[in-house]
C-alpha cells in the first residue's frame, strides 16, 4: 500500500529480485545511496516554475477580457505575458517535473547513483538559468517569433549544452546500472532524450545578426514545417512520452500493482515514437502547405490513437483490482484524471486532424481547449501525484493533509472543466458566427462582434484557471507543511549485485524477442533515432528539394529595410500570438480576408509568421486596406478605430526609436541566407529605409498626424501596409491568377 | 421502430421503379437515395440474421436444458441458457417498443446527411451498429450452445465468460485479477513487475483499422483523385453563387446608384446604425464627425454629397483615399440603408468634429454641384468597378489596388 510506514518498507534497502537466488555463491553486494537531494531540488523549481507559469497564463487570460490589464507596458501586453507562459508551463513546470521524476526512478531502476553529482548539479542551475534567461528575454521583446521555440540563439545553445549534461548523466547511470534490463520507463526516457535533441537542433538552426537575435534558416512554408514538426513533437516527446515514463514507474508504484501487459509496452512504445513524428503537419491544414504533406499530418494522426491509447490502456488497467485504493489515496486520483485526461486529448488529437473537424477548430479557442486538457489534466495531474507521493518518502514523514490534498485533487479538477467548457463554446462560436453568411452574400458577422461574444466564455475559462491556481497553491502549502514535519533523506542507501556477477538468468524456451535489446542501452538509443528520424527526412526532402512545393510568383519582393524593421518589431510584440498570416481557401475568409495565401508569397518571411490563433482577425493582406493614420490611431489606442477591440494600445512604439545602427547587419545575414538583395545593398540600406519614413511621415502629416519618422510605428506601418499586396500587384500587371 | 423501417424500405421500394425511370430518360421528379437503400438493405438483412439466430438460439437452449436434465446438472446450467435467452431475444422486442417513441417531427430536421434527414441518418447508422453487435453477441451464444452440447470442453466456458468474469476483462482479453500470477513475467524493477496480458483486440484490429483507413485516404486523395482544397473551395463559391443568384431572382429589384432611394423607416435606420458603428465608426467616429476619414455632418464632400454619390463611394470605395469599397461585406440593400443613415447625419454638427473638406453640396440643388462632385472622384472609373463586381475576392482585393497605392509604394522597394 501507499502509507509512508508501509512505504519505508519499499525504501529499505533491498536487492535485485533476479540476483537474489545467486547471492551466497557470487560474493557481497555493492552498498551505495541513490541521490535524493538532486530530486528535492527538481521538486521544488516544480512547484515553484508552476505557480509562476499559470501566474503568467491566468494574466494572460484576464488580459483578453480586461485589456487594461497590459498596463499600458511593453513587458506586460498579452503579445509577450502569453510566450513566458507557455515556455514556463512547458519547460519550467513540465521540464523540472521530468527531471524530478526521472532523477528519482532512473536510480531505483538502474539500482544506481546517479552517474555524477556534479553533473546533476549542472544541470539543475544550468536548466533554472535557462528559465529565468528565458522569461527576462522574453519580456525583453527577445523572440525568434516561433511559438513554443520563441528563445533566442545564446539560450538555444545553453538548452543544447544543458541538454547534452542530462542525456551524458542519464546514459552514465544506464551504462554503470546493477539492472540487467532496462524498464519501460527508461525506453521512454531515452527516446525522449534523442528526439528532443535532434528537434531543438533542427529547429533552432538561425543565423545570428546580433547578440541577441536571429533569423530563422528556414523560410515560409518551410519554416512553417519545420517549426510544426518541431511543435506538435515538443508535444509529443516533452509533454507525453518522458509522462509516460513516469506513469510507468509511478503509477504502479503507487498502486502497488504490476503493469498490466509488457507485450502493450513493446508495441504501443515503438509506434508511438515512429508515427508521432509524422503528425505534425496537421497543424497546417488548409495552409498554404502542399496537400501530401497535409494528408502525411492527417493520417499519421489518425494512425496515433491506438498507440496513445496503449499507454492510457496500460495505465488504467494497471489499476485493475486497485480501485479501492483509488477511492483512498489522493495520489492515485491524480494519477487516474491524469490518464484520462491524457486519452482524451489523444482521442480528441487525431480528431482536429481531420481536415473538416480542423476547419472548424483551427485558428479558435477550440484548439486552446484541447491543449489544456492534456496540460492542466495530463501534465499537471500527474506532476501534483508524483509530488504527494515523492515528497513525504523522501522526508521519511506523511502527508500533512490528505484532507487537503482531497480538496486540491476537487478544485483542479473543477478548474479543469471550467477552464477547457467556456473555450470548447467560444470556439465553435466563433468559427459559426465568423462562417455565416446572410441569403445576399455577404459576411453576417463583423470580426469584432464575435469578439464581443466571445468575452464572457473568456472571463469563465479565467476562473477556471484561478480555481485550478488556488489548488496548486494548497498543494505548495501542504508540501510545505510535510517537509516541516520530517527529515530529508538525502542519501538514500541501496545494495546489489553489479551487472558482471549477475548470472544472466536465461529463461527456457521463448523469451520475448524485445528482451535483447532491453539489455543494450545504446542500441536502444541509436533504433529511436532511427525511428524517430524517419518521419521527419520523409517531410522534409521533397518540401526542401522539390521546387513544386513552393510555386514562384515573380511580384514577390524582398521587404524593404523599413519594412524588415516592422517585421522585426512585429515579431518582438508576438502579434503573431493573436493575428494569423495565413487566409485559408474557405469563401468566409476569403470574403473577409482576401484571396487566399499561397506558398510563393512567404518565401522571404524568415520566421514564418502565419500564426495558430486568431483573437484578432487575419492580417495576410492587411496592405492597403486602411490609410496610415488608422493604424497610427489604432496602434495607438486601437479602441479608438476598432470599438469593442480587445486589443491592448502599443504607446511605447510612438516613444521607441528605429535602431538604424543594426539595419546592414540585419540585410548581410538576410543576403547570407539567400534573399537576393543586390551587392553592397547592406551600405544602401539605412537611406532607403529613411527616404520611405519620410513618405509615410509626409502621409500622416496629411491627415494632421506629426510623429518624427524615425519612431518604431512608421516601420510598423511599412510593414502592415506591404503584407499581401505583392500578389495583387502581380494580378494587376496582368499576371496569370495563381493556381 | 419497426414501422419505421417498413416505412423507410416502402419509400425505397416505391422509388426503386422511379429510379429505374429516370435512369431509362423519364422525368426523374423524385430522386432515388441509393445510401438509404443500402443502409435500409443492411439494416433489414440484420434483423432477419437477429430474429433466425434468436430462434436457433431459442432452440439450441431447449436442446441443452434438455439434455442437461437428463444428465442432472446443477442449476447455473439450466439458468443460464433462459438468461441467455432473455437478453438475446430481447431486441426483437425492443425494436418493436421503439417505433412508438419515434416522434413523427425527429424526421423533419432540415439538415441531412447524404440525402436522408439527419436523425433518420443517425438512427438507421446506430441500428446497423445495434443489429451488427447482437448478431455478434448470439453468434457467441450459439457456439457455446453448440459446443455444450456436443460435450466439447471449453478453455472459458461462455457462461461463466459472461456472468463470473468481469465484463471489461472479457472486453481487453485479459487475464483475471484473481490468476494473474499465471502471466507474472520474472521481470522485477525496483519492485514494480509486468502482466503478460495480451493485447486488447479491440485496441489491436482498431489500430489496424486505422491504418487501413490512411491508405485508403492517401489513395483517395493522392492517387485517384480526390479533390484538393482549390477544388474544394471552387465548389464552394460556385454553389454559394448559385444559391445567391437564386435569392436575387427571387427577391426583385436589385438596388444600385443609379435606383437607390432614401430610406425613412425608422427601424432600417436603426439596423443602419448597427451597421455604422460596427463598419464607418471606426473612421468616421461613431457620431460621423469625422476622425481619420472626412466629416460626414458638414456640408462638404469629397466624392460628393447626394444619396447616389455616398451610396457609389461606399460601394466601390476610393482606395488612394484609404475609403475601402464594401461591395463583398455589405449587401446592396444595407449599404442603401447605410447611405440613408448617414444623409440623416446631416447639420448634427457633433461635438469635435473634424473641419470640411471637399466641395460644397446643397441638398436639390442645380446639377452643376452634382457633377461637379462626380469630377472629383476620378478613382471611380468604370473598369474599375468592373473588375471589382467580378472580383469574388474581399472587398480591399481592388484590381486596380497597384494603381491605387502608386502613392503608398515606399520609394525604396526594391526591384
Amino acid at each position: 500500500m501507499n502509507t509512508p510506514q508501509e512505504s519505508s518498507g519499499t525504501n529499505q534497502p533491498r536487492s535485485g529480485a533476479a540476483a537474489v537466488p545467486l547471492q551466497s555463491s557470487v560474493g557481497p553486494m555493492d552498498q551505495f545511496a541513490y541521490d535524493n537531494k538532486i530530486v528535492v531540488w527538481f521538486a521544488y523549481a516544480t512547484a515553484f516554475w508552476g505557480i509562476i507559469g499559470m501566474l503568467a497564463g491566468l494574466l494572460a487570460a484576464l488580459q483578453l477580457t480586461f485589456p487594461s490589464l497590459s498596463f499600458n507596458a511593453a513587458a506586460t501586453t498579452f503579445g509577450r505575458v502569453r510566450p513566458v507562459h507557455t515556455n514556463a508551463v512547458i519547460f519550467a513546470f513540465v521540464g523540472n517535473g521530468i527531471f524530478m521524476g526521472v532523477y528519482y526512478s532512473l536510480q531505483r531502476l538502474c539500482k544506481a547513483r546517479m552517474w555524477s553529482d556534479k553533473l546533476s548539479k549542472i544541470h539543475f542551475w544550468g536548466w533554472q538559468l535557462i528559465i529565468v534567461a528565458a522569461a527576462v528575454t522574453l519580456l525583453a521583446g527577445y523572440t525568434t517569433g516561433k511559438e513554443y521555440a520563441e528563445l533566442e540563439w545564446p539560450i538555444d545553445i545553453l538548452i543544447t549544452v544543458i541538454w547534452v549534461v542530462f542525456g551524458w548523466n542519464m546514459f552514465g547511470t544506464i551504462l554503470k546500472r546493477r539492472e540487467r534490463h532496462l524498464y519501460v520507463a527508461i525506453w521512454f526516457y531515452i527516446g525522449t532524450w534523442v528526439t528532443v535533441a535532434m528537434l531543438h537542433i533542427v529547429n533552432s538552426m538561425e543565423l545570428p545578426f546580433s547578440m541577441l537575435k536571429s533569423y530563422s534558416a528556414y523560410a515560409g512554408m518551410q519554416d512553417a514545417l519545420v517549426q510544426w514538426w518541431y511543435g506538435h513533437n515538443a508535444v509529443a516527446f516533452f509533454l507525453t512520452t518522458p509522462y509516460l515514463g513516469l506513469m510507468y514507474y509511478f503509477l504502479p508504484k503507487a498502486a502497488n500493482r504490476p503493469v498490466y501487459s509488457y507485450r502493450l509496452s513493446v508495441i504501443h512504445f515503438w509506434s508511438l515514437i515512429f508515427l508521432y513524428i509524422w503528425a505534425g503537419p496537421h497543424h497546417l491544414l488548409y495552409n498554404a502547405l502542399p496537400g501530401w504533406a497535409q494528408s502525411l499530418g492527417t493520417v499519421f494522426s489518425v494512425m496515433l490513437i491506438a498507440p496513445s491509447w496503449g499507454g492510457m490502456l496500460n495505465g488504467l488497467l494497471t489499476l485493475r483490482g486497485a480501485w479501492d485504493k483509488v477511492r483512498e489515496e489522493p495520489v492515485l486520483k491524480f494519477m487516474v484524471v491524469a490518464v484520462t485526461a491524457y486519452g482524451m486529448s489523444t482521442f480528441e488529437g487525431p480528431m482536429l486532424s481531420l481536415k473538416t473537424v480542423n476547419a472548424i477548430s483551427h485558428f479558435t479557442d477550440w484548439t486552446i481547449a484541447h491543449v489544456h486538457v492534456g496540460a492542466l489534466g495530463w501534465n499537471g495531474f500527474l506532476n501534483f501525484g508524483v509530488l504527494y507521493w515523492l515528497i513525504p518518502r523522501i522526508f521519511r514523514t506523511e502527508l500533512y493533509s490528505r484532507k487537503m490534498a482531497n480538496a486540491h485533487f476537487w478544485i483542479g479538477t473543477l478548474g479543469i472543466v471550467f477552464y477547457t467548457v467556456p473555450l470548447y463554446i467560444a470556439g465553435l462560436m466563433q468559427w459559426s458566427m465568423l462562417s455565416q453568411f446572410t441569403p445576399e452574400g455577404t459576411l453576417k458577422y463583423q470580426f469584432l462582434e464575435a469578439v464581443q461574444a466571445m468575452r464572457p466564455y473568456y472571463m469563465l475559462r479565467s476562473i477556471g484557471g484561478l480555481l485550478y491556481l488556488i489548488g496548486a497553491f494548497l498543494m505548495c502549502y501542504n508540501l510545505f507543511k510535510t517537509i516541516r514535519m520530517g527529515k530529508a533523506l538525502d542519501n538514500e542507501p541501496a545494495q546489489a549485485l553489479p551487472l558482471e556477477r549477475q548470472q544472466l538468468v536465461e529463461k527456457h524456451g521463448k523469451e520475448h524477442w524485445h528482451r535483447w535489446i532491453e539489455r543494450r542501452p545504446i542500441q536502444m538509443l541509436l533504433w529511436s533515432f532511427v525511428v524517430v528520424a524517419i518521419g521527419g527526412i520523409i517531410e522534409f526532402v521533397p518540401a526542401f528539394m522539390v521546387k513544386e512545393n513552393v510555386p514562384t510568383i515573380s511580384s514577390v519582393k524582398p521587404y524593404t529595410p523599413l519594412e524588415l524593421e516592422g517585421r522585426d518589431i512585429y515579431v518582438r510584440e508576438g502579434c503573431y500570438t493573436c493575428h494569423s498570416q495565413q487566409i485559408r481557401p474557405f469563401r468566409d475568409e476569403v470574403a473577409r480576408y482576401g484571396e487566399f495565401s499561397k506558398a510563393g508569397e512567404s518565401i522571404y518571411d524568415r520566421p514564418f509568421q502565419w500564426g495558430s490563433k486568431r483573437t484578432g482577425p487575419d492580417l495576410a493582406r492587411e496592405g492597403g486596406k486602411y490609410p496610415d493614420s488608422w493604424h497610427f490611431n489604432h496602434m495607438y489606442e486601437p479602441t479608438s478605430m476598432s470599438n469593442g477591440s480587445i486589443m491592448p494600445p502599443y504607446p511605447w512604439l510612438f516613444r521607441r526609436t528605429i535602431d538604424a545602427g543594426q539595419m546592414p547587419a540585419k540585410i548581410r545575414a538576410m543576403q547570407t541566407l539567400g534573399v537576393p538583395y543586390p551587392e553592397g545593398y547592406d551600405q544602401q540600406a539605412v537611406k532607403d529605409m529613411a527616404e520611405q519614413a519620410a513618405g509615410i511621415q509626409k502621409r500622416l502629416a496629411a491627415d494632421k498626424i506629426n510623429i518624427k519618422s524615425d519612431k518604431e510605428i512608421v516601420a510598423l506601418i511599412a510593414y502592415l501596409q506591404r503584407l499581401g499586396t505583392d500578389i495583387k500587384a502581380e494580378q494587376a500587371a496582368g499576371g496569370a491568377p495563381m493556381p | 421502430m419497426r414501422s419505421a423501417f417498413y416505412r423507410s424500405l416502402s419509400v425505397a421500394l416505391l422509388l426503386a421503379p422511379v429510379g429505374a425511370f429516370a435512369q431509362s430518360g423519364g422525368p426523374a421528379e423524385v430522386p432515388i437515395n441509393l445510401t438509404l437503400v443500402f443502409m435500409v438493405s443492411i439494416a433489414m438483412v440484420l434483423v432477419f440474421g437477429n430474429m433466425v439466430l434468436a430462434n436457433v438460439i431459442r432452440q439450441l437452449a431447449d436442446a441443452v436444458r434438455e439434455k442437461n436434465r437428463k444428465q442432472k446438472a446443477g442449476v447455473a446450467a439450466k439458468v443460464i441458457p433462459a438468461l441467455l435467452l432473455l437478453i438475446f431475444t430481447f431486441p426483437l422486442g425492443a425494436w418493436t417498443q421503439d417505433a412508438a417513441a419515434a416522434a413523427p417531427s425527429f424526421w423533419t430536421d432540415p439538415a441531412p446527411i447524404n440525402g436522408i434527414p439527419r436523425v433518420q441518418f443517425l438512427f438507421l447508422l446506430g441500428l446497423i451498429l445495434l443489429g451488427v453487435g447482437v448478431l455478434l453477441a448470439q453468434a457467441m451464444v450459439v457456439r457455446s450452445l453448440i459446443r455444450e452440447m456436443r460435450d466439447i470442453p471449453v478453455k472459458m466456458p461462455p457462461a461463466h465468460l459472461l456472468f463470473k468474469k468481469n465484463i471489461l476483462d472479457v472486453f481487453n482479453k485479459s487475464v483475471s485479477v484473481e490468476k494473474e500470477e499465471t502471466i507474472m513475467l520474472d521481470h522485477d524493477y525496483d519492485g514494480i513487475r509486468e502482466l503478460d496480458n495480451d493485447l486488447p483486440p479491440w485496441w489491436k484490429y482498431g489500430f489496424i483499422l486505422t491504418i487501413i483507413t490512411s491508405v485508403l485516404y492517401l489513395g483517395y486523395y493522392h492517387v485517384w483523385g480526390g479533390p484538393n482544397q482549390i477544388d474544394e473551395y471552387n465548389v464552394a463559391v460556385e454553389k454559394a453563387e448559385e444559391a445567391k443568384a437564386a435569392y436575387l431572382a427571387k427577391s426583385g429589384e436589385q438596388i444600385d446608384e443609379n435606383t437607390v432611394t432614401m430610406i425613412i423607416d425608422k427601424g432600417q435606420l436603426a439596423d443602419a446604425q448597427v451597421l455604422f458603428n460596427n463598419s464607418c465608426a471606426a473612421c468616421h467616429g461613431a457620431n460621423g464627425g469625422g476622425t481619420v476619414g472626412p466629416n460626414l455632418t458638414d456640408d462638404y464632400w469629397i466624392h460628393g454629397g447626394s444619396l447616389k454619390d455616398v451610396f457609389k463611394t461606399i460601394k466601390y470605395g476610393v482606395k488612394d483615399k484609404g475609403m475601402p469599397a464594401w461591395d463583398g461585406n455589405l449587401s446592396a440593400k444595407q449599404i442603401a440603408m447605410v447611405s440613408s443613415y448617414i444623409k440623416t447625419l446631416h447639420g448634427t454638427n457633433p461635438p469635435g468634429g473634424k473641419a470640411p473638406q471637399g466641395d460644397l453640396f446643397v441638398e436639390g440643388g442645380d446639377g452643376a454641384l452634382d457633377s461637379l462632385s462626380n469630377q472629383t472622384a476620378p478613382t471611380l472609373t468604370p473598369t474599375g468597378t468592373t473588375e471589382n463586381k467580378n472580383n469574388p475576392v474581399g472587398p480591399y482585393d481592388n484590381a486596380n489596388s497597384k494603381e491605387g497605392l502608386g502613392e503608398g509604394t515606399p520609394p525604396g522597394k526594391l526591384k
